[in-house]
């Protein structure tokens, strides 16, 4: 299992891939197959490597086309896992188990994949910092503290078109630190 | 490479950029579809009737804006059970449909204390009780297909409740095209009927989701 990634991340990685970026989506798909074979292998029991695979394809199959139905304003990871837990679900279902959609439904489940998947080790703060200052800030508080651009904009005294270039290249540039995005463009 | 890899790699290359707002444009494009539809019912049902009776102008408005409350709400709703884990949590939602609806019947109750009880029949029952609320179900076929179909490319997670907006909301189309020409006079009888109606297509929907809306 790859080590974990936080929210904001993956959420970078899912917009990048929205606007066409094959790299950064690569990135995501790995990191989320990563992530969903642990989760499902422990979950599946023993002698489920091939259900576990099975399941994946079906999940980020399911994620690829249906990922018009992502709200770029919402968190990522709750939605990536409502699609693993509903797969999760269909699988129990068709396999007739019962017990199985129970411990699905129940929310320690989803407690736990939350921490696996987003309390991560990854230290965003000192890819922050690798920012310039200007740059660095606008993308704390629109990307992390979840302002609107128009409130950051506002603040910074830059025009709203200019606080997305600068959160567009600060995006950017975390995604090259972390070893993905496309360099032209 | 693994099978995993080559299928994150179809993955990849099947990638095409997704607009912003793009599950909205589509379900706007769907309503307008459902209502165009509903509208055509509306003109061949027309054809059938040789004349139109006098609506009073507060029955008309009474219809109209109820039933546009009604589709407004289920068409914001419909937005939030498309996505992944979509319930309505929204209390505003659910605020805006139950006071809508006690207006209605306030209205009604209104209107029936102030009329003598001889008119009562016409004003609950009318002409048309018997076939009002099927023909709204009528009228929201054409949008009821457009809901299911919006459903179905979308990732509602719980199908029933899903397949209940999309009838309802397409029941709330049909309403609102089957109120331009609605011949009653009665607000008790918009109270009743065309609430059944409503809730009718939604019950439909909902059956019709649990089965054809698991993905």
């Amino acid at each position: 299992m790859t080590k974990s990634v936080s929210e904001q991340v993956l959420k970078g990685l899912m917009l990048l891939s929205l606007d066409g970026d094959e790299a950064a989506y690569r990135r995501l798909l790995v990191i989320l197959r990563d992530l969903l074979l642990a989760f499902y292998r422990r979950r599946l029991g023993s002698n489920a490597d091939r259900d576990a695979e099975d399941l994946v394809q079906e999940v980020l199959l399911a994620v690829h086309s249906r990922r018009i139905t992502y709200d770029r304003e919402r968190p990522f990871t709750a939605w990536f896992f409502q699609i693993a837990k509903y797969k999760l679900i269909d699988h129990f279902r068709t396999n007739g188990s019962k017990r199985g959609v129970e411990i699905a439904l129940g929310d320690e489940i989803a407690a736990e994949f939350r921490e696996e998947a987003l309390f991560a080790h990854l230290d965003i703060d000192r890819l922050l910092d690798q920012l310039p200052a200007k740059q660095r800030e606008l993308v704390r508080q629109v990307k992390i503290a979840g302002k609107s651009t128009a409130e950051a904009a506002i603040e910074s005294g830059q025009s709203e078109a200019m606080v997305r270039v600068s959160i567009h290249r600060g995006m950017r540039a975390i995604g090259r630190k972390l070893g993905f995005a496309n360099d032209e463009k | 490479m693994t099978k995993n890899d080559e299928f994150i790699e179809a993955l990849v290359s099947d990638l095409t950029p997704v607009r912003r707002h793009a599950l909205r444009m589509r379900l706007a494009l769907t309503i307008i579809v459902g209502v165009i539809g509903a509208a055509a019912a509306l003109l061949i049902s027309l054809s059938f009737r040789p004349h139109l009776h006098h609506v009073t102008v507060t029955a008309f408005w009474v219809k109209f804006l109820y039933t546009a409350v009604l589709m407004s709400a289920t068409i914001v709703a419909l937005d939030r059970v498309a996505r992944p884990g979509g319930a309505i949590r929204s209390m505003v939602l659910v605020l805006v449909l139950v006071v809508a609806f006690s207006i209605v019947v306030l209205l009604a109750v209104a209107q029936l204390t102030l009329s003598p009880v001889s008119s009562y029949p016409g004003l609950i029952i009318g002409y048309s009780a018997s076939f009002c609320p099927f023909l709204i179900v009528a009228f929201g076929i054409p949008a009821f297909c457009a809901n299911m179909w919006f459903l179905r490319r979308a990732a509602p997670t719980r199908p029933a409740l899903a397949g209940f907006v999309a009838g309802a909301c397409a029941g709330g189309v049909g309403g609102w095209v089957y109120s331009w020409a609605c011949v009653e006079n009665g607000i008790p009888f918009i109270a009743i009927w065309y609430t059944l109606g409503i809730l009718l297509s939604g019950v439909v929907g909902s059956l019709v989701g649990k089965v054809s809306l698991r993905w």
